[in-house]
């Protein structure tokens, strides 16, 4: 499914302040696995994710998405993977402010030109699924953290795609808040069979993941199963 | 496309005295804009209007004070009476008629004074005209009943007369009951009494409004010339209408007839001619006009292209204050033409607003203006809709440039920017 080779990537290219974020990374991830990423703040983690996510492209390297290099790709090209391969759920939420629960939910069938009726039908069975049933009217600004991420991660889910990408879904919440989005990956993993890359700086959370890969300096340190291969939380 | 609108409306409802602050340039040059368009338009017309009851075709001709003469006195109230040598005579007239064969009608008018017209207790207000048979056709004179001052009434000095409907209907309550009777009527200095031979449609002059109540308007009566002139020490006229056969080319026909007035008038040291047409004033007119609403619109162009540079500008904050949300909505698939379109359709949806807003002050302006100057006031659909599709390119032309930016944002900058 996620096939990557060599990836570097660098900021200020060919000026003294020239920074190596991701430093020759292989990785390779098929489908249906749910992978955490852990590391120490500044690994590189999210940088890695945002390539993964055809939202920022590498220095050098290749990166294969379904077997499709993604370098090769224009930007509507770009825009057409994210919106039907790839759901993203951020750890600021990220909804959109002043639109109600349902029209984030919508939002991506908007971009991918799902008629009306049909896209409102699909956003409330999303927000059911995550227990957002009672609140899909209710807009960013009057929703918890919690209640906000549910949101995303239906969002995340609106164009039925085949990878979730988490950037620390978990990070703004309380560990019991934290826990019951764990849930939902899970059950995401379990249920939908969706691929979930899963960035986390809890280790209790790390190992409840099938693979753990830690990232050191832009490098890939470590690529091991998790203690809890079963995937729920006890 | 609706979607996008509907996404517009919602981040302007977020900033709505932002939003007025930013349409407010648009409103005041459309609001302008269709003000003067249609006062403009009010104005021409009514004085369109007003040309075409005096007779387009119309050239009226006569004698004035010469111009260094009244600069001359101390006062211009000091204006002479002209002397009998000095007016233009019948013989004149006829040496011109037999001159000119392209004229068809010659209309003559004296003025004979007013006075009240009374039967019994009933009255109505009337102005006396001696005229001669090409008046009625001259100012287009409408009979409803009897017949109009003829030669033969000229001739024979007849003390006869042709009224309005409204007199008739005050006196005799009807025009046929008011045919043959004989009209008494009360001047400043005389009792006159004349037989009614007509009765004409009275047309009120457009714009003026009523000025008397109905009972105590003043309409015009006509007696024939020579019987008007009976009564005046002068047998000359000051000033003449004719028209010319259909078909004449008006601007050379009066420019021929000026020059030969001007010849009778030379050796005159006091009085000159004149001879002008209404088509040509009514050119003029429209000319300065014209010029006129070129000037304001322009002015109101001005106006339009500030108006268009604040939506530009107020949509290049809305996209640097949103770029987090623009990188949001890329994670989620957006492709540049969404973005663009949305912010474009902002940037017209300000416009629009902007310009329904000026739409509507503009027309009451104008109603305001148009009754003010006692001009009819139209109400253009083309004005209407060709300055909601003005203010919708204004929207796509200043809103294009900070849209198209917002398109071009890299997705993972806009993400993260902060
Ligand atoms: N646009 C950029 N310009 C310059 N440096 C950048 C840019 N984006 C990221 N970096 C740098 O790349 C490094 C890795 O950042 P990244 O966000 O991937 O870390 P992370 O592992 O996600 O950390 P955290 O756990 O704190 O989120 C950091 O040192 C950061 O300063
Ligand atoms: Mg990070």
């Amino acid at each position: 499914m996620i096939e990557i080779r060599n990836v570097v990537k660098r900021y200020f290219a060919g000026t003294p302040n020239e920074i190596t974020v991701l430093d020759g990374i292989d990785l390779h991830i098929a489908s249906g696995e749910f992978v955490a990423i852990v590391g120490q703040s500044g690994s590189g983690k999210s940088t890695l994710m945002n390539i993964i996510g055809a939202l920022d492209q590498p220095s050098s390297g290749e990166y294969e998405l379904g077997g499709t290099p993604i370098q090769r790709m224009n930007r509507d090209e770009l825009a057409q993977i994210r919106n039907r391969k790839i759901g993203f759920v951020f750890q600021s939420f990220n909804l959109i402010p002043r639109n109600s629960a349902l029209k984030n939910v919508e939002l991506p069938m908007v971009y991918a030109g799902v008629k009306p009726a049909e896209r409102s039908r699909r956003a409330k069975e999303l927000l059911a699924m995550m227990g957002m049933d009672e609140r899909m009217d209710h807009q960013p600004n009057e929703l918890s953290g919690g209640q906000k991420q549910r949101v995303a991660i239906a969002r995340a889910l609106a164009n039925n795609p085949d990878i979730i990408l988490a950037d620390e879904p978990t990070g703004a919440l309380d560990s019991k808040t934290g826990n019951l989005v764990m849930e939902i990956f899970l059950r995401i993993h379990r249920e939908e069979k969706k691929t979930i890359l899963f960035i986390t700086h809890s280790t209790e959370l790390a190992e409840l993941c099938p693979r753990v890969v830690t990232v050191k300096d832009g490098r890939i340190v470590s690529d091991k199963a998790g203690s809890n291969r079963g995937g729920t939380l006890s | 496309m609706i979607e996008n609108l509907l996404l517009s409306l919602e981040s302007l409802r977020a900033n709505k005295m932002r939003s007025f602050l930013t349409m407010l340039g648009i409103i005041i040059g459309i609001s302008s804009v269709i003000a003067v368009i249609s006062v403009g338009n009010a104005m021409t017309s009514s004085v369109t209007n007003q040309f075409a009851e005096f007779g387009i075709n119309n050239v009226s001709i006569g004698m004035q004070m010469r111009a260094e003469e009244i600069s001359g006195e101390f006062s211009a109230a000091a204006a002479k009476v002209p002397k009998d040598s000095d007016r233009i005579s019948n013989e004149q007239i006829d040496a011109m008629l037999s001159r000119f064969p392209e004229i068809e009608t010659l209309s003559l008018s004296e003025d004979a004074g007013r006075g009240k017209a009374k039967l019994a207790r009933k009255y109505s207000n009337v102005s006396i005209s001696g005229v001669n048979a090409g008046y009625a056709k001259a100012n287009k004179v409408k009979m409803a009943e009897g017949r109009y001052v003829s030669d033969t009434d000229i001739k024979g000095t007849r003390n006869v007369i042709v009224v309005s409907d409204r007199t008739a209907d005050a006196l005799y309550g009807s025009n046929k009951a008011a045919i043959g009777n004989n009209m008494i009527i009360y001047t400043d200095k005389a009792i006159k009494q004349f037989t009614i031979i007509g009765v004409y449609q009275y047309a009120q002059p457009s714009g003026m409004g009523a000025m008397a109540s109905d009972k105590d308007l003043e309409t015009s009566s006509y007696i024939p010339v020579s019987t008007a002139k009976k009564d005046s020490q002068y047998k000359g006229f000051t000033s003449l209408t004719v028209v010319p056969r259909t078909g004449t080319d008006l601007t050379v026909f009066t420019d021929k007839i000026s020059v030969y007035l001007s010849k009778m008038y030379e050796k005159n040291k006091e009085w000159e001619s004149y001879a002008y047409n209404m088509k040509s004033e009514l050119e003029s007119t429209n000319s300065m006009m014209k010029t006129l609403s070129l000037a304001v619109a322009a002015v109101a162009g001005i106006a339009l292209i500030v108006g268009g540079i604040g939506v530009m500008n107020i949509m290049l904050v809305s996209v640097t204050e949103r770029t987090h949300e623009i990188g949001v909505r890329k994670a989620l698939g957006a492709k540049d033409a969404h973005i663009r379109t949305q912010f474009v359709a902002e940037a017209v949806f300000l416009s629009v607003t902007g310009g329904l807003i000026g739409i509507t002050l503009g027309l009451i302006l104008g109603f305001i203006g148009s009754k003010l100057m006692g001009a009819e006031f139209v109400l253009s659909p083309y004005i209407i809709v060709g300055t909601v599709l003005f203010s919708m390119f204004i929207g796509i032309f200043f809103g294009y440039y900070p849209a198209n930016k917002a398109a071009k944002l890299n997705p993972i900058d806009a993400l993260r920017y902060e």
